[in-house]
């Protein structure tokens, strides 16, 4: 009797001082994370059956157990991973929210002062310092196009280099869940769950959606399986799989997570990781950064075409016709040029290798002439050569273009040819077949008044090509028919797309970046400010002996339309052209250099004559025999009609088609990333609330209370004085007998 | 609830973090009075305010640009204004020339009044801006738009073109004037026609003077079925019955060669209009035996000539009518030598001479140089005969005409220029409008209001203060402070 009444007091000296070390266990693990508080689980063991009935012996503790809750674990980890996705890319667009707002880095101010300076130029076009304010006022326009580029770019390379580190970090974490599970697997089978193991490997996976949406599923040896993107298994019981940030294989310039086993490297999807950190730097470049970088660069290409354009209708202080202002690279895709009706094409003109650009639009005529069939001018100082077919035959460069005649033209046939810019960079993807003559996809910028600021994948899958704008994923089929058709070449949203070498086969893939890098090879090309063309290179005119009361108005000259291959300007518009009323309400038009003089017109006061590609408005009531004529102009330098116009551009609507002009564009861009950080702000806001909530949650069930553990440390402290009392009474009982006995 | 340890200072540190970073921002925008501190605090207001900023700067480029067209129309209205005067000395300078009773002395004095006046003129025609830059020479601004070859015979080497200068969004102002409409492109006569003697030497030997005419209806004049250039010719013979006194007729010529497209020839032309004779094989109207004067029209000093079907005209014309008239006053034809007091026109030819006046279409080149050429030469030759007389007085009336003339040519210029200086002040003054409303779209699209801002601070420090002291006081119960 005396041993049970020990045993039982031992027991319960026992089942205490266990309390005792767990509530230790608990209060030292106070501020550990993701510890779950522990408890001891005891119970009467069955009692011994006497003939007096069952007597109890003592107290057995069964277990230790955690307070754990696996949905409120759960819940953390979806949390976090949305928590950590939002601030990461809160993080990031930050610094682009901040660059577009900043009135020392953003593209509007200066826009203004260009503008302002070509104002300035068109109210003193004689004015040698308005011009050179012009110039250097361009100049700096072109250097924020070139920081904005920069700053973007050294994100870009932030966002590649995060991509790596958080891939490593993923790798390592996938290596120690699997090293832990193995741990798991062995400790749990003695029956006993290892608690605190388990709290760590939680705290591991907590760690890994903190990267990237990570789901775990539970094995029935206690090990997790985790899987990411869409069902990558990152770990299977103990055996760890990696990921890592890779070169794209349709951009080598941008990372991508791979999935490797062995050898093997598998891009996973980007739109498939999800949350965490991954996810929100994924997100940031797709969405925001691309989007950010594209529209400034679009907005400096169509800015420099249009400007160009409409320069070359001008006429500079010397006298000649304007050329480029701004400098970049041109297509050096050879240019189809076609006469309207006819199917075949009838000249290609290309830059000569190596050639960045040339300044002035050029015309191509047929003369007929045996000898000197072809002539071919430059607009800008109208200088001409001829060109006899057989030369034209061996594809020649004639004043500074390659030139060739594979079509037939009539007699008096001309076109105007100008040089497009071109697309920035056309990669072909990795996977691509690989053939002896690789496909090498190139273009050109067909129509700015239609491009968009987005990059585009160009797919073939044997006979049909499929184009997908990145931006928003719009896909675009263009079957090989319409290929054929288009003379061989693809248009999307004014570009267009040529093979200059090679085929593709199916399942070929190009990634095109029309815009990439167009600022950076952007410069100011005239380096003397009297050849920026302020006027305008014809005049009207009304000859002195008129009778009637005729007045012709200024004339202008036509617009030059957004596509960009045809030249800026009517090579015949330098062409003296006379009006003559043959009646007071008819009228001829005779050019004296083509020697062709229309059929009479009828004239209604106030009406607009087109002509040559100039426009000009009469009014009043001119008397037969009256005369009229549109005449170059020497010696303007008073002219600022074409800088009126160059400065018209800034309210004129040319993007988007036809819809915003350059300040809307870039203030589109603006509010879009404004509007996206603002949703990032907020959800990130509601996502850490989400998180704390979820968090306290779980902490309410699993974390320690200090004030429960110093309860539970008096409480274990009481039950292990008492035991000690019972085996104290127990000897004193002992003794007794004993004295007894003795 | 069970609460963790944790949890307590977890809540309390992310509420002091929550309302120390509301703080920080308020702090930030108090400092910098913008509310709208990035695009992301309100997108659509920020991408607003970038647009409003360029129109409101576009805006006060517009305000510097119209400044500089007032100046430049300043300039040139304030030469204008010189221009007028001076033709309004020029115009009463050829008034007082007029008076008969002058000598040949005192006409050569006002020739060089008027030498003066010339020089002032073509002067005032070169003006230059403050930059050296021509006003009248269109776009050629470092061309000298006039320069003369000889005295009068100015050539402009402009051109017609009009500087412009952008003041609002849609409207670019034409600021200059092309000096070859103003000075040499006034409308010449009475608008319509051009009447003058005869400059062919040796001239008119009357002392006919013609009156610059008038339009009786302009469409009649205008129809392109008949020529505009007419010749008045005058005959008269001396009268038999008061020998010594002539008798005077005239006929009214069609003077143009070839018809209005410069080619086809003109059938009607050297024919009567009258009665349809052709002058062409005979210049000079025989004589018809028994008659004194076969022109078909008589002539009454100062009494209309009219260019249409008179009752008198002989009936074989069919009705026509030029819509215009005029007079000529004194006695255009003088009877050479002397017929004796029964002279009756014997010959083939008629006796007397033709004094022969011009009616010609007007045209757009009134020239002001020419015309002081004009008057200079008039009062050069000036003689105090008849014959002379009427010769300064007929130029005398053209000089006058198209002084006239290009006053209101001036005028008119000026007049627009001063409308035009009218519309720019408008946009100045709307410029001005715009420019406060700009400021007040931008300012209430990013400017922080003050008050609403200066009372979340307060209450966010109240706020924070409180956590505070709350934070300190739980964290401060634990339960192991009681257990000793």
């Amino acid at each position: 009797m005396g041993a049970s009444v020990f045993g039982i007091g031992l027991s319960g000296l026992n089942a205490a001082s266990l309390g005792l070390s767990t509530t230790g266990h608990n209060i030292a693990n106070a501020n550990t994370k993701g510890y779950s508080r522990q408890g001891i689980i005891q119970s009467a063991p069955y009692p011994q059956y006497t003939g007096n009935g069952f007597t109890g012996l003592g107290v057995r503790v069964d277990t230790v157990t955690r307070s754990y809750d696996e949905f409120l674990t759960r819940q953390v980890q979806t949390a976090i991973s949305q928590d950590s996705y939002y601030g990461t890319y809160q993080a990031e667009i930050k610094q682009v929210d901040n660059l577009v707002a900043d009135p020392a880095a953003g593209v509007s101010p200066v826009l203004q002062s260009f503008f302002s300076a070509v104002q300035g130029m068109a109210t003193n076009p004689a004015s040698l310092p308005a011009r050179q304010s012009l110039m250097s006022n361009a100049q700096g326009l072109v250097n924020r196009f070139q920081v904005f580029d920069q700053r973007l770019s050294e994100m870009r390379a932030g966002v590649n280099g995060s991509l790596v580190s958080t891939a490593d970090h993923v790798t390592a974490l996938s290596k120690q869940i699997a090293q832990i599970n193995g741990q798991i697997s062995v400790s749990s089978s003695g029956g006993q769950l290892p608690n605190d193991l388990l709290d760590q490997r939680d705290q591991m996976v907590l760690d890994l959606n903190t990267l990237v949406k990570a789901t775990s599923i539970k094995q029935s040896d206690g090990t997790i399986n985790v899987f990411i993107g869409n069902g990558q298994n990152l770990v299977v019981g103990g055996t760890p799989y990696s990921i890592a940030a890779k070169p794209s294989a349709s951009d080598p310039q941008r990372l991508t997570i791979v999935y490797t086993q062995g050898n093997l490297d598998a891009e996973i999807p980007e739109t498939m990781l999800t949350g965490g950190k991954l996810g929100g730097l994924l997100e940031y470049r797709n969405k925001t950064l691309d989007t950010a970088a594209n529209s400034i660069e679009r907005m400096a290409l169509v800015l420099g075409q249009t400007f160009n354009a409409q320069m070359r209708q001008g006429q500079d202080l010397y006298g000649n016709m304007g050329t480029n202002f701004f400098d970049y690279q041109q297509s050096n895709i050879s240019l189809t040029h076609t006469v309207a009706g006819m199917s075949t094409a009838f000249a290609t003109v290309s830059l000569p290798t190596g050639v960045k650009s040339v300044a002035s639009d050029y015309s191509l005529t047929f003369t007929g002439t045996a000898g000197s069939e072809y002539s071919i001018t430059r607009l800008s100082d109208n200088v001409s050569q001829t060109v006899s077919a057989a030369v034209m035959g061996t594809n020649p460069t004639v004043l500074g273009l390659n030139w060739s005649v594979p079509g037939v033209m009539a007699a008096g046939e001309s076109v105007g040819v100008s040089m497009p810019p071109a697309v920035g960079n056309v990669l072909s993807n990795r996977n691509n077949t690989v053939q002896a003559l690789p496909p090498l996809l190139g273009g050109y910028i067909e129509d700015v008044s239609k491009v968009q600021a987005s990059d585009y994948e160009v797919s073939f899958d044997g006979t049909d090509y499929q184009v997908i704008r990145q931006s928003d994923g719009q896909r675009t089929m263009i079957t090989g028919a319409q290929f054929t058709n288009d003379a061989q070449s693809l248009s999307v949203d004014g570009l267009k797309l040529k093979f200059s070498q090679g085929a593709p086969v199916a399942g070929d893939r190009f990634m095109v970046q029309p815009f990439v890098g167009f600022s950076r090879g952007m410069s100011i090309k005239p380096t003397d400010p009297r050849v920026l063309a302020a006027g305008v290179p014809i005049i009207s005119d009304t000859q002195r002996t008129n009778t009637g009361t005729g007045k012709v108005g200024q004339v202008a000259v036509d617009t030059p339309s957004a596509l960009t291959t045809s030249s800026a300007i009517n090579p015949a518009l330098k062409n003296l052209v006379n009006i003559t009323f043959t009646s007071p309400t008819t009228y001829t038009l005779t050019d004296t250099v083509a020697g062709t003089t229309s059929a009479p017109a009828t004239y209604t006061a106030g009406q607009t004559i087109s002509f040559n590609g100039w426009n000009l408005k009469i009014d009043g009531q001119p008397a037969q025999g009256d005369k009229f004529s549109v005449k170059p102009g020497t010696s303007q330098d008073a002219d600022g009609r074409n800088a009126l116009k160059l400065g018209e551009l800034q309210s004129r609507k040319i993007i988007d088609g036809n819809r915003s002009n350059y300040q809307e564009a870039y203030g589109q861009m603006v509010a879009v990333i404004g509007a996206k950080t603002n949703e990032v702000n907020i959800m990130s806001t509601a996502q850490t609330e989400v998180l704390k909530q979820a968090e306290i949650s779980r902490d309410s069930v699993s974390a320690v209370n200090l004030d429960e553990e110093a309860a539970n440390l008096l409480r274990y402290q009481q039950a292990y004085q008492a035991s000690s009392k019972v085996i104290q009474i127990a000897q004193q009982a002992f003794d007794a007998i004993v004295r007894l006995g003795g | 609830m069970r609460i963790a340890t944790t949890t307590i200072y977890k809540q309390g540190a992310a509420e002091l973090q929550r309302h120390s970073s509301v703080q920080a921002k308020l702090q930030n925008q108090l400092s910098t009075g913008r509310r709208v501190l990035t695009p992301a605090d309100d997108p659509s207001s920020s991408a607003k305010a970038l647009d409003v900023t360029q129109a409101k700067e576009l805006n006060e480029q517009y305000a510097v640009n119209s400044k500089t067209a007032d100046s430049a129309m300043r300039l040139s209205e304030s030469t204008m204004q010189q221009v007028t005067d001076l033709l309004h000395d020029i115009y009463s300078l050829a008034v007082s020339a007029g008076n008969p009773s002058q000598t040949i002395a005192e006409k050569k004095l006002l020739d060089a009044q008027l030498q003066g006046q010339y020089k002032e003129m073509m002067s005032l025609a070169n003006a230059t801006d403050g930059a050296g830059s021509y006003l009248f020479s269109g776009f050629k601004g470092t061309t000298q738009p006039f320069s003369e070859t000889s005295f009068g015979n100015v050539q402009y080497f402009g051109d017609d073109g009009q500087r412009q200068v952008q003041i609002s969004g849609s409207r670019q102002i034409p600021v200059s004037e092309s000096g070859y409409q103003m000075f040499q492109a006034s409308r010449t006569g009475n608008g319509s026609f051009v009447s003058s003697a005869n400059s062919v030497a040796p001239g008119n030997s009357g002392s006919g003077v013609i009156s610059p005419g008038e339009v009786v209806d302009v469409t009649k004049w205008n129809d392109p079925a008949h020529s505009q250039k007419f010749k008045v010719q005058f005959q008269s013979v001396n009268d038999p019955a008061n020998p010594g006194k002539p008798v005077i007729a005239y006929d009214l010529i069609d003077n143009q060669p070839l018809l209005a497209d410069g080619v086809t020839a003109n059938t009607n032309f050297n024919k009567s209009i009258v009665d349809g004779y052709d002058y062409t094989a005979v210049p000079i109207r025989p004589a018809i035996p028994g008659t004194l004067n076969n022109y078909p029209r008589a002539y009454l000093s100062g009494s209309d000539i009219e260019f249409k079907k008179l009752a008198t005209d002989p009936v074989a014309m069919p009705a026509w009518d030029y819509g215009i008239k005029m007079s000529v006053s004194g006695k255009p034809s003088v009877v050479i030598g002397a017929l004796g007091a029964s002279a009756a026109p014997t010959g083939s030819v008629s006796s007397g001479t033709v004094d022969s006046f011009n009616v010609d279409p007007s045209r757009n080149n009134g020239d002001i140089f020419q015309t002081m050429k004009v008057f200079s030469d008039a009062l050069n030759t000036y003689q105090t005969s008849p014959t002379g007389m009427a010769n300064f007085q007929n130029q005398l009336n053209s000089v006058l005409q198209n002084t006239s003339n290009m006053l209101t040519n001036i005028l008119t210029a000026q007049g627009g220029m001063g409308a035009k200086m009218k519309e720019t002040e408008s946009v100045q003054n709307t410029n001005g409008d715009l420019k406060v409303q700009y400021g007040q779209t931008l300012s209430q699209l990013q400017d922080l209001d003050y008050s609403t801002a200066l009372s979340d601070f307060s209450l966010t420090q109240t706020l924070l203060e409180a956590s505070r002291k709350s934070f300190s006081q739980v964290q401060g119960l634990s339960l192991f402070q009681y257990i000793s």
